[in-house]
């Protein structure tokens, strides 16, 4: 795999050197030790190295096409080891001077696991994904400037029994520049999409009439042909103030509150550690807040930092405890309600450097640390990741 | 993990409003004050060489010279004039695009927009979505 992104490398440099003008590149390297990779109770740690390129060439001013490709590895846990390929096309057709801005975008992405530990399915967390989008926004002033979106997803999974995720979500906001150096940004918007759980009921027919009795246990070999077909539905609002705090420090704080507005008390879907896909395992209804400061004060680096926390409540889920097989499913004894509360701190720094090559270079570290709560025994966990990176662009 | 969540409560949501009103306090920069990316630093500062440090911050230029006029949705490059046409595709693309960074993305993916940084370590490795291994 390493193979490939050198290939690509020794492929794009000439190009880079003969089109120099309407061609860059970035290629990134990312190292750190995490002490969760599943982000689960089983608190695996493990070392892992990234490699990162893209090329991004622009035949006009209004148009960007890029390529890339990341390939990561574990030191331990091989069979998470995974390489993604993705192209990708920017068009903005207005001049950055009008008040009128218009913004469309395409992406699509193939993400494989190298999957070779069979217990731990990976191969069928592979996944195909692409997106489409289009957006507007108009300087109604100096002070209001108002947007618009529209948002096309489809995620698709390698196991040929699941369908693939897709969404659709408009949004709009309003950004304010209010007196004393303030700043005020509300956005909401709605997504609408494909939905497919496990209906815990059954239809049992008693002469003229149909009673509903709960499902017969589920065997593994039904485990898909099994699901139903619905839509989920979401909103959410999401106001952010920021401020400046002097000359070379800037404040953020950004609110959340997504709600479902078709949830099924009733459905519920396979978790993680069953083995099982399901698109819709990190879809959640809560709310969050996060403030985030970006400062300057360190000549040359930039210092960001940051303290998130996140109130969600999942769709109803059926996760294996330890040591316990999962099927036959008896379906009414093991759906659970997950409900999860998260605190999330991070620490960057980032030193931007001009080398004498004129070529930008960024080595950059980064500290994180998670601690999540949760209704569900798999999902109590805490994780904390240390990574270096050098990020370098020409 | 056996301690109590912090609830999101309305009680709670009221100070943190009130205090950032106290918080909003002139302290003394220019006016038109813009920030689309939401870093809580001011769009208008120029930064010629797209370190992510602005020109002032550096030192590169004095304070009068770091603030363009703003026109259409922000631009925080230097004014270039006819000499536009001259540069690069690529830096007409980046232009443009630092343009239109309040409608290149929204914020339903709230994981996605926090934590900072350079967004390397946050494909299939790292970041807030995906840890190396199944991203949730």
């Amino acid at each position: 795999m390493l193979l490939r992104i050198v290939t690509l490398l020794v492929l794009i440099l000439p190009i880079n050197s003969v089109f120099a003008s309407n061609f860059d590149f970035e290629f990134g390297l990312n190292s750190g030790r995490t002490g969760n990779v599943l982000k689960d109770k089983s608190s695996l740690g493990d070392t892992y190295v990234s490699a990162f390129a893209r090329t991004n060439y622009h035949p006009f001013a209004s148009t960007q096409i890029r390529l890339q490709t990341e390939y990561t590895s574990y030191k331990n846990m091989s069979s998470l080891g995974s390489i993604l390929y993705g192209a990708g096309g920017t068009y903005i057709p207005t001049p950055d001077s009008s008040k009128f801005q218009v913004y469309l975008s395409g992406n699509i992405q193939k993400l494989e696991y190298r999957g070779d530990d069979a217990s731990l399915r990976t191969s069928d967390f592979n996944s195909s994904n692409w997106d489409a989008s289009v957006s507007a926004g108009y300087n109604l002033s100096e002070q209001i400037r108002a947007r618009a979106g529209f948002i096309f997803k489809s995620i698709g999974y390698g196991h040929e029994e699941i369908d693939d995720r897709q969404t659709k979500e408009i949004f709009s906001g309003l950004n304010l520049s209010l007196p004393g150096n303030n700043v005020l940004d509300i956005e909401g918007g709605y997504t609408t999409g494909n939905f497919e759980y496990v209906y815990p009921w059954t239809d049992f027919p008693q002469g003229d009439s149909v009673l509903i009795v709960p499902r017969s246990p589920i065997d593994s070999s039904e485990a898909y042909s099994v699901l139903e077909e619905s839509k989920l539905n979401s909103y959410y609002i999401a106001p952010r103030f920021s401020r400046s705090l002097g000359q070379r420090t800037g404040l953020s704080i950004t609110y959340m509150r997504r709600r479902f507005t078709n949830f099924n008390d009733d459905a519920f879907i396979y978790g993680y550690s069953t083995g099982r896909v399901s698109p819709w395992v990190s879809s959640y209804e809560g709310d969050a807040i996060s403030i985030t400061v970006k400062s300057f004060l360190i000549p040359k680096i930039i210092v960001s930092a940051g303290f998130g926390y996140w109130d969600r409540s999942y769709n109803n889920i059926v996760e294996a405890e330890a040591e316990q097989p999962v099927f036959p499913l008896t379906v009414l004894n093991n759906i659970q309600e997950r409900k999860d509360f998260r605190r999330q701190l991070f620490l960057n720094l980032q030193w931007p450097t001009t080398l004498f090559t004129g070529r930008f270079a960024e080595p950059s570290i980064r500290i994180e640390h998670i601690s999540n709560s949760s209704s569900i025994n798999v999902y109590d966990y805490s994780d904390f990741t240390i990574s270096s990176s050098l990020l370098v662009r020409f | 993990m056996n301690y109590k969540p912090a609830k999101i409560t309305l009680s709670s949501l009221v100070a943190l409003i009130a205090l950032v009103f106290i918080l909003c306090l002139p302290n003394g920069l220019e006016a038109g004050f813009i920030d689309l990316d939401g870093d809580g630093i001011n769009d208008q500062m120029i930064d010629s060489d797209n370190n992510g440090i602005p020109d002032l911050i550096q030192n590169k230029v004095a304070k009068s010279d770091n603030l363009p006029m703003v026109t259409g949705m922000s631009i925080a490059l230097p004014d270039f004039g006819p000499a536009i046409m001259l540069m690069s595709s690529a830096d007409r693309f980046r232009v443009r695009d630092f343009g239109s960074r309040a409608i290149s993305a929204c914020r339903s993916d709230f994981d996605m927009f926090f934590g900072g940084g350079n967004g390397l370590g946050t494909g299939a490795t790292g970041g807030s979505a995906c840890a190396g291994g199944i991203c949730r």
